[in-house]
């Protein structure tokens, strides 16, 4: 099981005519860009911690690792993340329509094809640059 | 051309000039060749100093900004060399009171919530440039919504969010979402960058998708 195999069952659900399968959708295709990222982080042995903060730690790494394309793919995944928050938590909103979730479905299909373009020798060194100077235990 | 909407310099005080000009300086084009438009439709005066067109309005009351003491000089000084115009007689196209293009979607600074946000981070002027680019880039933008976004699982974790409606094509819209985040990536710091998130939903999609809750 790969973080990316998330990404089929987000496409299966995300044009269903029932609303919890496309905030299932949305919420997978979140799930599908982070896992997949961390497991590369972490099979270079960067370390991330098995809690809620892994997100934002994620974000952080990415968005301070010097490499553009990583800092472009820490911007949107911090708005799906936001998505899938809403999709998970704020039941009463009317925001997921097939549309909508489709986009974010797609969204990740296209972070996770960015996030397998970038050199990752060059974004664990960005990262560890980072780590040393904000004194984060690897 | 559109219906222009004017304020005269007679009509503001003193704070509120400068703030609508150094909101203007800030977030509109300003060029060697500006044009000043009439006040009715077709007339059109070329003068040696003039606003560029008008895109946005601003929904918001200027006063209720704060301004470094500098920039405000300097744009009480432009307002100045506009208001010597307006006492002549010649109409200025702008307004901090009236959008000028009646269909650019409206931005709600009213909300405490959001005030608040703004306040703590001095990112007021931020939240009208990241609106900008919003409208800029997202074409099809229908409306444009703002809410503090608080993370449910991470602690301490919250965003401006900007909740775009947008109709169009998936893959369009897509591109457009990247074509954003160059845009603000050029214009804005890594910190500024992180107090804001933007989530494009698409209404009346073109591809025969439909929405609804069920």
């Amino acid at each position: 099981m790969q973080g990316r195999d998330f990404l089929a069952v987000a496409a299966r659900l995300c044009r269903s005519d029932f609303e919890a399968d496309r905030r299932t959708s949305v919420s997978r295709a979140y799930f599908a860009v982070f896992n997949h990222i961390k497991a590369a982080l972490i099979e270079n042995r960067i370390r991330i911690v098995k809690t809620a903060q892994g997100h934002r730690q994620i974000s952080d790494f990415l968005n301070n690792s010097g490499i553009g394309e990583a800092q472009k793919i820490a911007v949107k995944l911090d708005g799906l993340r936001t998505i899938r928050d809403e999709a998970d938590y704020d039941l009463h909103t009317l925001t997921f329509n097939q549309a909508t979730c489709t986009l974010e479905y797609q969204k990740a299909e296209r972070l996770v094809h960015s996030f397998n373009g970038i050199d990752v020798d060059a974004l664990v060194a960005g990262i560890r640059v980072y780590m040393d100077r904000t004194r984060e235990p690897r | 051309m559109p219906r222009v909407v004017t304020t005269f310099a007679d009509e503001a005080s003193n704070v509120t000039k400068a703030s609508i000009l150094h909101a203007w300086s800030d977030l509109l084009k300003i060029t060697d060749n500006w044009t000043l438009h009439g006040s009715t439709e077709g007339e059109e005066a070329e003068c040696s100093t003039k606003l560029s067109t008008v895109s946005y309005g601003y929904p918001f009351s200027p006063t209720s900004l704060t301004f470094s003491a500098n920039r405000l000089q300097d744009a009480a000084a432009v307002w100045q060399q506009i208001a010597g115009r307006v006492r002549a007689g010649t109409l200025v196209s702008i307004s901090a009171t009236k959008p000028v293009r009646p269909r650019m979607p409206f931005l709600n600074l009213h909300d405490t919530d959001i005030v608040n946000f703004c306040t703590q981070r001095g990112a007021f002027f931020d939240v009208l440039k990241y609106y900008s680019a919003i409208l800029k880039v997202f074409d099809t933008a229908r409306s444009v919504r703002l809410e503090v976004a608080r993370d449910h699982e991470i602690e301490d974790s919250e965003k401006l969010r900007f909740r775009v409606q947008v109709t169009g094509e998936i893959e369009r819209i897509l591109d457009q979402e990247d074509a954003f985040v160059d845009f603000v990536q050029s214009i804005f710091s890594l910190e500024t960058l992180s107090y804001f998130v933007v989530t494009p939903e698409i209404v009346d999609a073109g591809q025969g998708l439909s929405g609804g809750s069920r």
